[in-house]
């Protein structure tokens, strides 16, 4: 065997600025020994013996694609349920058509009672009321009244039940104790969905399924063509199970991405009630192999959901007049916030309304001038609706920015209509902005929120056309160029992983996506029809079928 | 249950430290993150990363995954709490957290709201915070304004001025006197039989009566009376003409259910000064000799 192997490609997109474009690229083990072209690699190849790997001669390679915010525990428990969303997905089974409205909604759900055996529950997820319509307990019982039939939210945040279900779900217990859970509409939201799960979460993750959808789970992630991703909320199925499954899973060293677990606060001191940070260092320094490490870096929620419109928005609020609410409440970030600052952890804030940012913002004020630190990078995630002031608040305090790329391409117009006004909806993800202010950008899937394909995100936002063809908020594109670094370099930067991986250079890891075609050539608009054609990760070929 | 609102600041961990020393029942307090109350350590009996036991039978534990199952793990426990305390969030409205002892199986003591007299009127103006501000004092069926004793006194007029405004429930000034935490927070005091009928110590800032009567009362007529007579408590058993009506007063909100025991004939009034008292007293008395 070989010392060195040299890839070759039409294009090579190194994503790094000394040497933007190559045409080959020498790997020894699982680095990067130098990028160039054939010639410009002689040096190196005249003193080590080497085989030209020229497969990808006619394809396009670009530095490993990166998602930053990825969920692999909830997708795993999701990829256990039947699917009916309000946008199609391409699932492992297949792809799914997105059901429009009630009756072909209704009509999807009675399909799939009658192709399965009888009597097991029934569990869909994907129903959105503006897509779907109001649907509660009648209209499943005039379904079944045999089979337990449970529609789980797109935004997860709630569950609608028919009667057996309910009775499948011990519902009218928990409505004794929780005013969120309505036998009458058979609906269980926010808390009484934690009572949903106690039934919910053994049904669909016990008898090994666990394991095999997060097998699925990998395989959806390897289709984006991601040789690196970031679970941005490690722990929330509990930390002995979740990273049990994840080492038995991604831990292999045929998984084809490296997997990076950053932990959430709520979770860890759930599970370390006291000393938590320190319990905790103590509990990840036992774990991690070639393929998972832990990273520096701790994720903490402010205020609620953008999918279900719970986040926190200022004047002049939601068309509707509902409130949003807070998963942290302003005084508390700081508070939670505070014991992993002072050990040097980035801190990743999930925030999406506009007063949710500014929550944020003020609590990294207050930890900067309690105890200043230079470097860093805090990032705020989702970043659903900001405003300009907060785009120069964000670039004073040093603060980054990854968005989800999927917010406006699919959901956009519907939340104008119906929740935010056209000039709101049309400059959510304000990433033109942070671009022309120079603040870091990433882009992230949020999976299952978002599909796992970096491609599409980019490509969403630095066109700002959404789904349905109708381009919203054009200043707020970004350019195709930070696009694609929003997806390598700049995520790699925001994880301070970019010493590593997110660019192809001399010494850094062997990590690289191959494309059937060169993104700068076809250009933004058609960015996210470029097949994957495989991953290498360290080295190694992943092709893709 | 209990529910103690009010804004960062405002003073509730402070409270909630003194209920659980001075409770003379045992009560269960809920707080957000059990961390960031300190418990004296001399009271406690036992703790771990979950609960706080205490030496009076008191106990201590932060919302776990979600407030109905804590509740409902708390009723489990042998003995059970007598009353349970929770700590809603500093920008929650406690109205929305109290709807869970609307549930049939731990029903609401009161809505008790704090609010720091030298900052409310600031904060009730402030954007954007100032609606939830002014919804937590709103929304109370009590409202126990703290920080006086930070104000000279026409700050501290201007301030209770400033929460009156908002507040269409009583707002009284907060005291440390461990008799006025169990009368007027926890409205623990009960009604004596008459045998063993001792008068209640005095408290400053308070006043305390035992209103009695011997024959039986009309819930309407009864709810008329108590219902803005500006009583902060009352408490007892009362004879009805088919029953026996337990009544129970919290500020605002005045609830009377019907008991399978035998009646005690009295109420205990308790109001912010003996003017307040005796005219519900007054009103009560009207009610039963009619």
């Amino acid at each position: 065997m070989s010392e060195i192997t040299v890839f070759t490609a039409r294009r090579i997109i190194t994503m790094d600025e000394s040497l933007p474009d190559a045409t080959a690229i020498a790997v020894r083990g699982d680095r990067i020994v130098e990028v160039g072209t054939l010639e410009s690699l002689q040096p190196w190849l005249r003193h080590h013996e080497h085989v030209v790997d020229d497969r990808f001669a006619d394809q396009v390679m670009i530095a490993g694609l990166i998602d930053p915010h990825i969920h692999p525990s909830l997708m795993a428990i999701l990829l256990n349920c039947d699917w009916l969303p309000p946008e199609p997905w391409d699932l492992p089974s297949g792809r799914v058509d997105a059901p429009e409205g009630k009756d072909e909604f209704l009509a999807r759900v009675g399909d799939l009672h009658t192709s399965k055996p009888a009597n097991e529950p029934l569990v869909i997820f994907g129903y959105h009321a503006q897509y779907h319509g109001w649907i509660e307990r009648n209209d499943l019982d005039a379904i079944s009244t045999e089979r337990p039939v449970v529609l789980w939210q797109r935004s997860f945040h709630e569950v609608r039940a028919n009667t057996a279900a309910l009775e499948w779900l011990d519902a009218a217990e928990g409505a004794s104790w929780d005013p969120h859970i309505d036998l009458e509409s058979g609906r269980m939201y926010e808390s009484g969905m934690v009572w949903a799960l106690r039934t919910l979460n053994p049904h669909l993750l016990g008898n090994g399924q666990y394991k095999s959808a997060l097998g699925d789970v990998s395989t959806l992630i390897h289709r984006g063509g991601i040789t690196s991703m970031c679970d941005a909320g490690f722990g929330i199925g509990g930390y002995d199970q979740d990273y049990d499954t994840y080492d038995a899973v991604l831990g292999q060293q045929k998984t084809p991405f490296r997997t990076y677990l950053m932990p959430q606060i709520a979770a860890a001191k759930g599970r370390w009630k006291s000393d938590t940070l320190e319990q905790l260092e103590a509990w990840a320094a036992e774990r991690g192999n070639g393929r998972i490490s832990f990273i520096k870096a701790a994720k903490i929620l402010a205020d609620g959901a953008f999918i279900a419109q719970l986040m926190v928005l200022g004047e002049p609020g939601y068309i509707d007049g509902h409130q949003g609410a807070w998963l942290t409440e302003p005084e508390r970030l700081v508070h939670l916030m505070q014991p992993f600052w002072e050990a040097g952890y980035d801190l990743h804030i999930h925030c999406n309304g506009d007063i949710g940012v500014g929550a944020s913002l003020d609590a990294v004020e207050t930890l900067l001038h309690a105890h200043p630190r230079v470097d860093h990078r805090t990032t705020l995630h989702h970043f659903g609706i900001s405003t300009q002031a907060q785009i120069r608040r964000i670039k004073a305090l040093g603060v980054e920015i990854s968005a989800n790329g999927y917010y406006l391409y699919q959901f956009g117009d519907r939340f104008a209509d119906e929740w935010l006004g056209t000039e709101r909806a049309s400059q959510m993800t304000r990433l033109g902005a942070a671009e022309r202010a120079g603040v870091s950008v990433s882009l992230h899937s949020d999976l299952p929120m978002g599909p796992a394909a970096p491609l599409l995100a980019a490509q969403a936002c630095a066109t700002r056309r959404t789904r349905g063809g109708v381009v919203m908020g054009e200043p707020e594109r970004l350019s195709l160029d930070t696009a694609l670094r929003s997806i390598t370099i700049d995520a790699a930067y925001q994880l301070r992983l970019d010493h590593e991986i997110g660019s192809l250079a001399a010494g850094k890891l062997a990590d690289v996506t191959v494309l059937a075609d060169d993104p700068y050539a076809v250009g933004a608009d058609a960015v996210a029809d470029i097949a994957v054609i495989a991953t290498i990760v360290g080295g190694e070929v992943y092709p893709l079928a | 249950m209990t529910v103690l609102g009010g804004w960062l600041g405002a003073g509730k961990t402070t409270l909630l430290n003194r209920m659980l020393a001075h409770a003379d029942e045992r009560i269960a307090v809920v707080v957000n993150d059990i961390g960031e109350i300190n418990v004296d350590a001399a009271l406690i009996s036992a703790a771990d990363d979950e609960i706080v036991e205490l030496t009076n039978g008191c106990v201590c534990c932060s919302i776990g995954q979600s407030l109905a199952l804590t509740l409902r793990e708390l009723t489990l426990r042998d003995p059970r709490p007598e009353r349970i305390v929770i700590e809603a969030s500093g920008v929650a409205d406690p109205v929305q957290v109290a709807a869970y002892g609307d549930r049939r199986r731990v029903p609401l003591d009161a809505v008790i709201t704090l609010a720091d007299a030298g900052t409310f009127e600031r904060r009730a103006r402030l954007d954007p915070y100032g609606p939830l501000v002014k919804a937590q004092v709103a929304g109370a069926d009590l409202v126990v304004a703290t920080k006086l004793d930070l104000l000279n006194s026409d700050a501290a007029t201007a301030g209770l001025e400033s929460i009156r405004t908002v507040s269409a429930a009583p707002v009284i000034e907060a005291s440390t006197d461990p008799e006025w935490i169990r009368r007027v927070i926890l409205g623990s005091h009960q009604p004596a039989r008459r045998v063993d009928y001792t008068p209640a110590p005095p408290v400053t800032g308070i006043s305390t009566h035992t209103w009695r009567t011997t024959g039986p009362v009309d819930v309407t007529r009864l709810t008329a009376a108590l219902e803005h007579s500006g009583l902060l408590r009352a408490k007892g058993t009362l004879t009805a003409p088919d029953n026996t009506l337990l009544v129970h007063l919290a500020g605002d909100r005045v609830e009377i259910t019907t008991i399978t025991d035998h009646a005690l004939d009295a109420l205990v009034l308790i109001g912010t000064s003996d003017a307040v008292v005796t005219a519900a007293a007054h009103a009560l008395d009207r009610i039963s000799s009619s």
